[in-house]
């Protein structure tokens, strides 16, 4: 996108194909999980538990970024396929988006982590 | 110079003669429309807008985990409010037909994700007639995929809505005892 | 018994039309009869101004490709009687500029084959071309490349791929996958000069994997595949020219 003799696509498509198959894998589970997060026996206390833990909390925002960066680059060639020529202002707006979902994430692991140690 | 010239001209034929009018189909937006084979494709690519839709709604209940950390850790009901009632929301009827309809996108996705992969994967190692490598190309690798994906559902399904099981199961054997008890706190919920 | 087919032709004269129309014809057919045999018989007996370009009838010159009901397909390949009871549509092939008829100008496409070097570039520490050399290639080695060099140039992947439809600037499936068949085989040494073709945003990047070029192939190369395969190459190029000075 910024250069002219080599594209930088394969930052990209790492992160989408990591994605990709987090979104198949881990996904559908997490998402039978939201659906019966009121009705389960897993209610507010223990989902508060759960993403207490360092190590939880950590592989969940990984497993989001992760999805994140899958859709909007899916996004972002969806244009192109919709005849819409993408520029650099749409570069930079949709993968901006997905960098900062990803820090919103990491921010609230690092309050989370920090208030569960002081 | 004069030699390359007179060379390249027959290669054009002549212009003032030739009737050449080449016709260049337009290009329409809705290509993908025309064909049962490029609409499964964009259907494929759309489901990341529900994917994307989803991760907004988990961001929605990390930052309201995050907000209310202090009151969380001492099972402050009253104080941690707006996270109850972020999770109520998510178990509103609308919000539940919302989630199944990611769902099904999400399995969409997966099962047009899994049969490509093998294309996306050569692994030779020294002689392709033996060694385990086969269970990473072709339909084997399809297979894992599949078995992965089922793997990870039911795990997760059990340890969603059925954690007693996994204690039944492991708390006899003495096996991740200490490691379930932190993950629920003081006491395990079984 | 000869059953009868209706196959409605795209018709373009660029010394008289202004774009193209459609002509219909009737025809006889019978188990045997393929598509391009039929289109024969129409330039024989109905119309003589029909153009269209053949040769061999056996899918190895890569000639009749067209467009059979929106499908891209060898005519030689295609036989009448898997579509008995419906009408058949012949356009020319898809994302090329027309010609005349069902003639298209394939020059885009031929000028990406010889901008690749579709040939084995000798390694630089090897004997150039001209001198005697013999290369030596086991089967394994063979096996690396041997589905990807099925290829007989005829165009059906383009006119099947979304990506060059939207963007001519795409080097294009087979283009990509002769890179590949190429940078993988054990006798050529030119990998390093066709990696920066592949490594653009005109290269393997411009494929989003919608895999109607390995779904129409008539001679199953896959390359889909290829240009997957051509990712991870160039994934790897990447990563290496970030640790590499002076690039």
């Amino acid at each position: 996108m910024f250069r002219k003799d080599r594209s930088d696509e394969p930052i990209y498509w790492g992160l989408f194909g990591a994605g990709g198959m987090v979104v198949a894998i881990v996904l559908p589970a997490i998402i039978i999980a939201t659906m019966g997060l009121t009705h389960s026996v897993f209610d507010t206390a223990m989902f508060a538990n759960v993403i207490l833990s360092p190590v939880f909390s950590l592989a969940f925002i990984g497993i989001m970024i992760l999805c994140t960066w899958h859709a909007l680059h899916r996004i972002y060639h969806t244009l192109h396929d919709l005849t819409i020529h993408v520029g650099t202002l749409h570069h930079i707006i949709i993968y901006g988006l997905a960098l900062l979902i990803s820090l919103a994430f990491i921010g609230c692991y690092l309050i989370i982590l920090f208030k569960n140690f002081f | 110079m004069d030699l390359e010239k007179s060379t390249s001209k027959p290669m054009t034929m002549d212009l003032e003669k030739s009737t050449r009018k080449p016709f260049v189909r337009p290009v329409e937006a809705n290509w993908w429309t025309k064909k049962g084979f490029y609409l499964a494709y964009m259907l494929r690519e759309g489901t990341c807008l529900l994917v994307l839709a989803f991760v907004l709604e988990m961001l929605g209940l990390y930052i309201m985990t995050a907000l209310h950390i202090s009151d969380i850790q001492h099972m402050n009901q009253a104080g941690a409010k707006s996270l109850v009632n972020y999770i109520e929301f998510l178990g509103h009827p609308a919000m539940i037909v919302f989630n199944v309809l990611v769902l099904i996108a999400v399995l969409y996705h997966a099962f047009t994700w899994f049969p490509l992969m093998p294309k996306a994967t050569r692994v030779i190692i020294k002689d392709r007639k033996s060694g385990l490598y086969k269970l990473l190309e072709g339909k084997y690798l399809v297979a894992l995929l599949v078995l992965a994906f089922v793997t990870v559902t039911v795990a997760g399904v059990i340890f969603f809505y059925y954690p007693q099981l996994i204690a039944k199961l492991l708390t006899p054997l003495g096996l991740f005892e200490d490691s379930l008890k932190s993950m629920f706190g003081k006491g395990l919920p079984f | 018994m000869a059953d009868k087919m209706k196959i409605t032709v795209q018709r373009y004269r660029p010394e008289q039309d202004q774009g193209p129309w459609d002509q219909s014809f009737e025809v006889e057919y019978t188990r045997e009869t393929s598509l391009l045999e039929a289109l024969n018989q129409i330039k024989d007996t109905q119309e003589p101004t029909l153009s269209f370009r053949w040769s061999c009838r056996m899918a190895i010159c890569g000639s009749c490709g067209m467009m059979v009901n929106g499908v891209p397909k060898l005519a030689c390949k295609t036989f009448l009687r898997d579509y008995a009871g419906q009408e058949m549509r012949i356009e020319p092939l898809a994302n090329f500029p027309i010609e005349r008829d069902l003639v298209v100008d394939l020059s885009d496409f031929i000028e990406k084959l010889e901008r690749i070097k579709p040939y084995i570039i000798p390694k630089k520490d090897e004997p150039q071309p001209g001198e005697q050399r013999e290369y030596i290639q086991t089967p394994a080695q063979l096996e690396k490349y041997r589905q990807f060099s099925m290829c007989i140039n005829c165009g059906i992947c383009y006119a099947a791929c979304p990506q060059y439809k939207i963007n001519k600037e795409f080097l294009g499936p087979a283009a990509l996958t002769l890179i590949y068949r190429y940078n993988e085989d054990s006798r050529d040494g030119g990998k390093e000069e066709r990696m920066k073709l592949v490594n653009q945003d005109t290269g393997v990047w411009s494929c989003s994997f919608v895999g109607y070029c390995s779904e129409c192939c008539p001679k199953g190369v896959d390359p889909a595949s290829a240009i997957q395969l051509g990712k991870v190459e160039s994934a790897k190029d990447y990563l290496i020219s970030m640790f590499k000075k002076g690039e």
